[in-house]
């Protein structure tokens, strides 16, 4: 894959993160819960467990952000890993370090969202 | 201007482009490992008790304040990247005719974009700490 289409795929999931959060706190829980309870509360508390004690079906929403945004995570920790490789070995470890990454955390994200 | 500096590159601070770029890194490494290690594996599989009573001491507090605050600036920065690099705030370098440093990128709509995220992390600087200390659980 080119270095390219990791940036755009790199930035499109972002993206994804950023409005699919906005619209859970401010469009989906206000459906719920007033919105001034949202916004006086302690965040942590809120997303992902208030999220998916408030309707369990926005689970799947949530495991959708938390996909997104640890491949993002694993794809900006990859960036961060190349800053450091100076060879084109090392950069070839880092790639497949990325690779065992995502197989290994982007699952198991989407079940500790699932599991709540 | 040298080159290949690995992550020292990161600390050359020249402009405030380079001060974003340095506090986008940083920002991105403390969120990587506080989500996946501290808040997914730890709270998911090995004590979500624990992870809950230690939210609750000043430590887990910070750590939380923390992750929010730069949650917030690396949200804000991570949008202004993308909407240069998708050329919706269309900027140009703008060189010093005599100072050999990297050029900053101007225009109208990144000067204002530019105003709006500071105005905004200002007021995340202040508001998510203050949620995290005193705000209440969220108890649906």
């Amino acid at each position: 894959m080119s270095e390219g289409t990791i940036r755009l795929i790199f930035l499109a999931l972002a993206l994804y993160v950023i409005v699919m959060i906005a619209v859970v706190f401010l469009g989906l829980l206000p459906m719920y819960v007033p919105l001034s309870e949202v916004l006086s509360s302690n965040p942590i508390t809120v997303y992902p467990e208030g999220v998916a004690k408030v309707n369990p079906t926005l689970k799947v929403l949530e495991a959708t952000i938390a996909a997104a945004w640890s491949t993002h995570g694993i794809l900006g920790f990859r960036r961060f890993l190349s800053d450091l490789a100076k060879t084109e070995r090392a950069m070839r470890a880092v790639n497949w370090l990325t690779v065992a990454l995502l197989v290994v955390l982007v699952p198991i994200v989407i079940y500790a969202i699932m599991i709540i | 201007m040298r080159a290949g500096m690995g992550a020292g590159e990161w600390f050359r601070l020249i402009n405030y482009e380079r001060l974003y770029f340095m506090i986008q890194r940083i920002s991105g490494l403390y969120m990587f490992f506080y989500l996946i290690f501290y808040r997914v594996l730890f709270d998911a599989f090995v004590s979500p008790s624990l992870v809950s009573s230690f939210d609750l001491t000043p430590a887990g507090k910070v750590l939380a304040a923390l992750f929010l605050v730069f949650l917030a600036f690396h949200g804000l920065n991570g949008f202004r990247i993308i909407l240069i690099e998708f050329g919706v705030i269309r900027g140009w370098p703008l060189r010093d005719p005599i100072k050999n440093v990297p050029g900053l990128r101007r225009s109208k709509s990144h000067l204002v974009y530019n105003i709006l995220m500071i105005i905004v992390a200002i007021i995340a600087l202040i508001y998510l700490p203050y949620l995290v200390a005193f705000g209440g659980v969220f108890r649906p």
